[in-house]
């Protein structure tokens, strides 16, 4: 496709949304799937040739993110931990997940760091009651040689998340003695500790213990399925019964996987998952720093954009806890709140945090309408149907991401002094009315008006500048297309919608494997997608099925 | 351990060594005469502004010879002659190279493959100018938008130069949407926005103080034990490295040669000679990293800075809060179709610029090194924008190299470049212009010692049947 201009040329109004004709799809020029730079282009379309043969994706090594490895240092070692460095962000950019492995690398000051945190950490061990406790398994006192070298064992099986081998724990054994030697016992045992730290085997989820299986493949071994067990439900090392379960070989069915997965779901562990999950996944970050116009909204402060996505972050667990579905997601009308948060819904303060409240039915239900999305997705002085319209795309419809022209007038539209009032609107509807705009904008818009019951700050609104709200809609592209007044409505497609359930699959299968779904996880999709819909879109059902799949067990061989 | 803690350490550290403000004339440090008998390395700093300029308020060009390569002396410029932009570096004349008529070849290309050639991928000028800026190479498009596709030139030269002990490369200040400098493709290398932080890092790898004459205690045991702790870590990579494929395989051996770099460092701590690290965060951000980076280059912590500047509020060139700086200023400042409000918006904002880039011209040549010049004299500190203009140009882009790099660049000059390479870019548009912006990093890599390269990233780019090379260095910058 061509343009008559070059964006460069592209100043000034009047050609202010052409690219848009060609970014509508995402795929500005190419066609889905071709090759980009260094791969498969960023949108791949995912077709499942044969669903009874089992294909096995990429399987890149994964760095622990800055939460798994907090998360798994805490799990290690217990006790009030000393203060470590701040690590440089997961975070590439919004809109990819942060245990995205092909951009978890190492850095001089990352290496740096990590250095410094194990120092402390092995100085913790030994200092600290409970850490010691946790660490060592014997009294030195008697045999300190022998106790080293249980120590040795004991804890490079935690750290290293499987048991070592004889000539690793002789090494390490060994490391550990000269140390004793030359300083003392728990000098050994902190330098031990920062060194096993340091290692690639605790600092990468190596899964180089796989024996081969059939051809193309390989079986993980059975503590490194426990490892991807914990990391993706838990997000932290394996806990002792899932260490023991794995020691048994008691990873080896479906059964058994299934008995951990739902013993490790109703864990406090996997509720932070799923908050983890969904502040990446729906951007409940973008609310902090959100400013509003004081004049305007002047109960809009710090202490608020934190209540809001606290709000929507204790709604998300709350759905999981109680074996909800997407449909509760976009339709419950139960929320969390604090005095900040009952504010802006006009509901009564609690007096005391976080109390549950059912909210108006005709005015909000589900995520989309919670202020953490609303705000988060607006401007200061108003709401902003384009970017709440691409949000509800690219995250709940897992469409690519449209990018804007490199000179779309991305500012806010402004009352023009000179004319009549007009609703926030009827502003966008005059700024996109030009046609080449409208042939991305009558789809983006159509989801985005729906939410013009909202202000800046997410407040409900009937009127907007003295004239009555329109939030009427046409949602399009999610298989049950129609018509709609209100967030509330729209909601009500979406939760009904396969689309939505499809896109929900992608979007954890995505956080499981730390990657994007390739071609060879075509048919694992489609049948995680099918037994979601069927399963009437149980999200603890999902993650099981995540786990139970048998590509789960398995990785790539091959790896060249 | 607290950073406030960590600082203060490094302080009584530093005064300890007798390095403190006021101590340089010690009889115990290297006086600078003794430095000059030393070699001076070349360092290199990058100091990247966001947007693009506004050319006709930049430029310094003599009418009717757009189409020649021609060059001038700065030397009898008077600063009423200078460009309204550039009048703030008038005073480092002497020391400053204008380079006129470059173009962003990679990013025409990067369009043309995804407009013409079928490839799919974003384009948003912004976006890719952003990734390709120090990565010269396509974007990595496996993501929702595009970023840097490979490692950074400041990566690439940094680690060829880093010292033990000392960083390889420092990347301070802000991101303008996406990140400028990759350490690998789709991975931003750390950034520091933090100025306290930033100063403390550059210090902290040195070892806390110990008193040489007194027996070790067992502190000083476990901490010099602590590379022999890192030496185990490394030796693991052994057995891992063998089972992986070839990119994790890349992944994990930069890792190693991180540990060892670092074990390297804290077995042989720097000594930190010949300068004076005295920081307090006062001032604007910008020239508050200026001072960690002059401080950084001084004492030898590293020899390759990247500084991205802040993307400054509107008061601070004149203009109202309420306006966007984007749509209403940068999109606004073509100097044929934008509006005064928008050309003046962004000449104030360039020039502002351009003083925080003069700051940090007076922070480099403020250090003398001997007799051989001032760190200045021995640096080369590289304006680059984001974009050639508001309006998301990328021809004639705006770059002052300042510094000689140890004699390598012959500055007080300004250098235009002839407008005379046809290129027929995506679009059906034409353009012509001058020589790949590019190239000028394989001019960068002969300063800082790498005579070898001859290109960094691709080494060519095609529109058609067009060929633009990005190998060579820029002729007449030395």
């Amino acid at each position: 496709m061509h343009l008559a201009s070059s964006p460069s040329t592209w100043v000034g109004g009047s050609y202010l949304c052409a690219l848009l004709i060609i970014g509508c799809n995402g795929n500005i020029g190419g066609s889905p799937g071709s090759d980009g730079p260094g791969g498969p282009g960023a949108q791949e379309q995912l077709v499942c040739q044969d669903p009874s043969e089992i294909s096995i994706g990429s399987s890149p090594v994964r760095r622990l993110t800055n939460v798994e490895y907090d998360n798994t240092v805490r799990d290690l070692f217990g006790g009030s931990l000393p203060e470590l460095p701040e690590q440089p962000s997961d975070a590439v950019i919004e809109g990819s997940f942060e245990n995205d492995a092909s951009s978890l690398g190492p850095s001089d000051v990352r290496i740096a760091r990590y250095e410094t945190a194990a120092v402390a950490l092995g100085e913790h061990a030994v200092a600290n009651a409970v850490a010691r406790e946790r660490v060592l398994p014997c009294d030195p006192a008697g045999n300190p040689g022998a106790c080293g070298r249980l120590f040795v064992e004991s804890f490079g099986r935690r750290v290293f998340r499987r048991p070592l081998e004889a000539a690793e724990v002789d090494r390490w054994a060994g490391y550990f003695e000269e140390q004793r030697a030359a300083i003392d016992f728990d000098a050994a045992v902190q330098l031990t500790v920062a060194a096993m730290l340091q290692s690639p085997q605790f600092l990468y989820r190596l899964e180089d213990r796989a024996t081969t299986g059939a051809p193309g493949r390989m079986e993980l071994s059975s503590h490194e399925l426990a490892s991807r067990l914990s990391y993706f439900l838990w997000e932290t090392m394996p806990d002792d019964e899932l260490f023991a379960a794995a020691d048994r070989g008691e990873l080896a069915t479906d059964e058994q996987i299934e008995a951990q997965a739902r013993r490790m779901l109703a864990d406090g562990r996997a509720q932070e998952t799923v908050r983890n999950f969904h502040r990446q996944w729906l951007f409940l970050d973008r609310v902090l720093g959100e400013d509003k116009l004081p004049e305007e909204f002047p109960m809009w402060d710090a202490q608020a954009q934190r209540s809001a996505r606290e709000e929507s972050m204790r709604f998300v667990e709350s759905i999981f806890n109680e074996g909800g579905t997407v449909h509760d997601l976009l339709t419950s009308t139960k929320a969390y709140v604090d005095d900040v948060v009952a504010d802006l819904y006009g509901v009564e303060p609690p007096g005391e945090p976080w109390a549950e409240v059912e909210l108006d039915p005709n005015e909000r239900a589900g995520i989309l309408s919670r202020i953490a999305f609303l705000a988060g997705n607006a401007h200061d002085a108003n709401g902003s149907p384009p970017l709440r319209g691409v949000f509800v795309m690219d995250r709940i419809l897992c469409e690519p991401r449209l990018t804007p022209p490199a000179d779309a007038d991305v500012s806010v539209p402004e009352q023009d002094p000179n004319q009549g009032p007009m609703t926030n609107r009827q502003l966008f509807e005059q700024r996109v009315a030009p046609s080449n705009c409208q042939s991305c904008h009558v789809r983006i818009d159509g989801f985005g008006y729906g939410f013009e019951e909202y202000d800046a700050a997410g407040i409900y609104r009937t009127v907007d500048n003295g004239l009555p709200v329109d939030a009427s809609g046409f949602a399009s592209g999610i298989g049950n297309d129609g018509e709609y007044t209100g967030a509330v409505e729209l909601q009500g497609l979406l939760a009904e919608s396969d689309v939505v359930h499809e896109c929900v699959v992608k979007q954890w299968f995505t956080y499981a494997y730390g990657r994007n779904p390739e071609s060879a996880d075509a048919c694992q999709l489609e049948a995680l997608q099918d037994a979601f819909i069927d399963n009437g879109g149980r999200i603890d059902d999902l993650l099981v099925d995540v786990v139970t799949r048998p590509e789960f067990r398995l990785r790539a061989e091959g790896q060249e | 351990m607290s950073l406030h803690r960590r600082i203060v350490d490094r302080r009584r550290f530093l005064t300890a060594l007798g390095l403190g403000a006021g101590s340089l004339c010690l009889p115990s440090l290297r006086l600078p005469e003794a430095r000059a008998q030393i070699d001076v390395p070349t360092r290199l700093l990058l100091y990247i502004t966001p947007h693009g300029t506004v050319p006709g308020r930049w430029h310094m060009r003599q009418p009717g010879r757009d189409q020649e390569d021609y060059d001038f002396s700065l030397s009898g410029y008077s600063e009423g002659q200078f460009s309204d932009i550039l009048r703030p570096l008038h005073r480092h004349r002497e020391s400053i190279t204008i380079v006129d008529g470059l173009a962003r070849a990679v990013t025409y290309a990067e369009e043309y493959r995804v407009a013409e050639e079928g490839q799919s991928g974003d384009i948003n000028r912004h976006h890719i100018a952003q990734a390709h800026l120090l990565t010269n190479t396509w974007a990595y498009q496996q993501a929702s938008t595009a970023r840097g596709g490979a490692r950074s030139i400041d990566q690439e030269i940094g680690d060829a130069v880093g010292q033990p002990g000392r960083w390889n490369s420092r990347v301070y200040g802000f991101n303008h949407q996406h990140a400028y400098n990759y350490v690998g493709a789709n991975q931003p290398a750390p950034r520091e926005q933090n100025a306290n932080t930033a100063f403390a890092d550059i210090l902290g790898l040195a070892p806390e103080p110990t008193d040489p004459n007194a027996p070790p205690s067992r502190a000083d045991l476990i901490r010099a034990a602590r590379p022999s702790a890192l030496d185990m870590a490394r030796e693991e990579f052994a057995s891992v490295l063998p089972k992986l494929n070839a990119a994790d395989r890349e992944k994990l051996e930069r890792h190693r040669v991180l540990v060892r770099d670092l074990e390297i460092g804290l077995s042989s701590p720097p000594s930190v000679t010949g300068c004076d690290p005295t920081f307090s965060a006062e001032g604007h951000i910008i020239d508050q990293f200026s001072r960690i980076s002059t401080i950084a280059l001084a004492c030898d912590l590293t020899r390759v800075i990247t500084l991205v500047t802040q993307n400054i509020p509107s008061p601070e060139f004149g203009v109202d809060p309420s306006i966007d700086m984007h749509q209403d200023i940068a999109h606004a400042s073509d100097e044929r179709t934008g509006t005064t409000a928008g050309i003046e918006g962004m000449v104030n904002y360039n020039r502002v610029y351009a003083e925080h880039f003069a700051y940090l011209l007076d922070q480099l040549a403020a250090v003398q090194e001997g007799e051989a010049g001032s760190l200045l004299d021995h640096t080369a500190a590289v304006w680059l924008a984001e974009l050639a203009t508001g309006g998301h140009d990328l021809q004639r882009t705006p770059v002052v190299v300042a510094g000689g790099a140890s004699g390598y660049f012959r500055p007080g000059r300004y250098v235009h470049y002839a407008q005379t390479n046809r290129v027929n870019a995506a679009w059906g548009n034409t353009h012509d212009i001058g020589f790949a912006q590019e190239r000028l990093f394989v001019n960068l890599m002969h300063a800082m010692g790498l005579t070898a390269r001859q290109s960094f990233g691709l080494s060519q780019v095609q529109f058609g049947s067009t060929t633009i090379p990005l190998s060579g260095p820029l002729p007449r910058l030395t």
